[in-house]
């Protein structure tokens, strides 16, 4: 009972909900990035929530099952293929049994999440399926010709109203703990400018560019970080801290992306714009 | 249950000084509503008037009414985070130690991350609530020892010369200074395992590198700051190195993976080349 990777494009890894409660060990929470897009993928075969995934980064992913199931895709929507015939995104496909499943490059967005009805059951890390790119935890990224054991499945799918999403409306951005490292209207410069997204960005961080933010010279002793907190380095470009982020860090925070818009950056490609409000 | 999770034992002190500032009506019949659900603070083994002040939630905000000082500031972070202003690293793992062992705070938080001057409680679903909580925590907290660890080292670094030269005595000096100290794990940060060791002097303390080393070999025993380091893998690093240990810093075989973990007490044991 096993997924067989023919192909791989971009940076394509085994994510669940990720690894919580280890921070204070130095380790990174991890987790699928776009984490309403996977727990989507995961209802649509009848996973549980915290059902292992597949998040693909930019498509490229050939794959095939030993045995029949049923998959999904959600996320960055890409071309997917069901053998000879096209599948459809957000919606429960049946994958037969030695039937090549391709996901092409996606016409939007950046990361795929492809559920397979049981889940993928790479052995667990302290808890957690997820790889981990900045600690290196958990299950390698994927590779041509690597298998992985699926659990097995719970239930047949249910069928679900799935609204479209919300349109990148900007960040919704809370105030940070360090005041003191900025000036007054930071957090109203922050919103009223538009950023954009830089190619070095990662699981670890979205790193932004745009008018540079003022802060205080100097670095803060070591304090924990959370995920979405908007660190400002010296050159006063921020980075969006995201799922691989280090555990503490010292660079102040100016704000902190509201939890609910977090999955906005899981999706912005390198070259896009993207703006900061304040939460609703 | 490892170490890291005992009881906390409040220094007489400590309740004394919190029973004699506070003894209205009020407080009392607080205290007695919530004694319903007992606080962890109830394992404490101390006389029942005294645990009723321990549990009494209004505490904090009286401090400064009654001239006393504002121990800690607590600082939002976000919608699901509050970080903890403390005093020093020692503070920071008192604090986070402290915080494990209660319960109700430990529910509360789904992380609760110590670093140099900070206490960050994440994931945490009523930030309000748990800053109410916080209001219990006094610096005179006195927190268990945590297991001691000794580390068999073998004192072959490339900056021992540099750390002698900084230090302004001989290479000889520095492994019996390293040896001499009880260092304690106050947090981890960098790396799964790398805990910051607490200990030195703050006059011992040694520069990191200018530019960091592309590779430092897993096991290196090194200096930053007025911090000791150990590095569980192989990385790059800009830490000062004496030599190295072959013990095992990271494992995820084991039930604790982090040798190290916060409040771990640390010792160097020189061993042969």
């Amino acid at each position: 009972m096993t997924l067989e990777v023919i192909d791989v494009g971009g940076l394509t890894t085994v994510q669940d909900r990720g690894r919580l409660g280890y921070a204070h060990l130095g380790v990174p929470r991890a987790g699928a990035m776009d984490a309403p897009a996977a727990a989507l993928a995961n209802r649509l075969v009848g996973n549980p929530a915290d059902a292992a995934v597949l998040e693909v980064t930019l498509g490229g992913l050939r794959l095939r099952l030993t045995s029949s199931r049923w998959i999904a895709v959600t996320g960055a929507p890409g071309p997917l293929g069901i053998g000879g015939r096209s599948g459809a995104i957000e919606r429960a496909e049946w994958l037969r049994a030695g039937v090549t499943m391709t996901l092409g490059t996606p016409t939007s967005g950046v990361r795929s999440y492809v559920a397979v009805a049981g889940g993928i059951g790479v052995e667990p890390v302290l808890g957690s399926r997820s790889a981990d790119v900045l600690a290196g935890l958990g299950p390698p990224p994927l590779r041509a010709g690597d298998t992985l054991p699926l659990l097995p499945e719970l239930g047949a799918p249910v069928p679900l109203d799935t609204p479209p999403r919300r349109v990148l409306d900007g960040l919704g951005v809370h105030a940070g703990p360090r005041p003191e490292w900025f000036s007054p209207d930071t957090l109203a410069r922050l919103c009223s400018r538009t950023w954009t997204v830089l190619p070095a960005s990662n699981r670890v961080g979205l790193r932004l560019t745009g008018d540079p933010l003022p802060r205080l010279e100097g670095e803060l002793a070591s304090e924990g970080m959370v995920l979405g907190a908007i660190q400002v380095p010296p050159d006063g470009r921020p980075v969006v801290f995201l799922n691989d982020h280090p555990t503490t860090g010292g660079y102040p925070v100016v704000g902190v992306v509201d939890p609910a818009d977090l999955w906005q950056c899981a999706q912005l490609r390198p070259g896009e714009k993207v703006s900061f409000r304040r939460p609703r | 249950m490892s170490d890291w999770c005992k009881p906390v034992v409040m220094s007489p002190r400590r309740i004394e000084g919190l029973v004699d500032a506070h003894t209205t009506n009020e407080a009392l019949t607080f205290s007695k509503h919530h004694r319903a659900s007992p606080s962890p603070l109830c394992q404490i083994d101390t006389p029942v008037e005294s645990r009723r002040a321990l549990v009494w939630p209004s505490i904090r905000r009286c401090r400064p009414l009654l001239g006393h000082t504002v121990l800690v500031q607590v600082r939002d972070y976000g919608p699901k985070a509050l970080l903890v202003d403390v005093g020093s690293a020692d503070e920071a793992g008192a604090l986070a130690t402290w915080a494990r062992s209660d319960a109700t705070l430990s529910e509360a938080a789904g992380e609760i991350v110590p670093a140099a001057t900070t206490v960050l409680f994440d994931d945490v679903v009523a930030p309000e609530a748990l800053r109410g909580e916080l209001a219990n925590w006094s610096a005179s907290v006195e927190v268990p020892d945590g297991p001691l660890v000794e580390l068999a080292t073998t004192y072959d670094g490339p900056d021992l010369g540099f750390v002698a030269d900084t230090w302004g005595v001989t290479v000889a000096e520095v492994v019996a200074r390293h040896t001499s100290v009880e260092f304690t794990a106050a947090f981890c940060g960098f790396a799964p395992g790398f805990a910051y060791l607490t200990g030195l002097p703050p006059e011992w303390a040694v520069p990191r590198m200018a530019a960091p080393r592309p590779s430092v070999p897993v096991g290196a025993v090194a200096l930053a700051d007025h911090y000791c380091g150990v590095y569980p893998s192989a990385s790059p690093g800009g830490w000062r190195l004496l030599g190295h240990t072959q013990a095992t810093l990271w494992d995820l075989a084991r039930e604790e993976p982090a040798l190290l973990a916060p409040g771990t007490r640390v010792r160097f044991v020189e061993v042969g080349r």
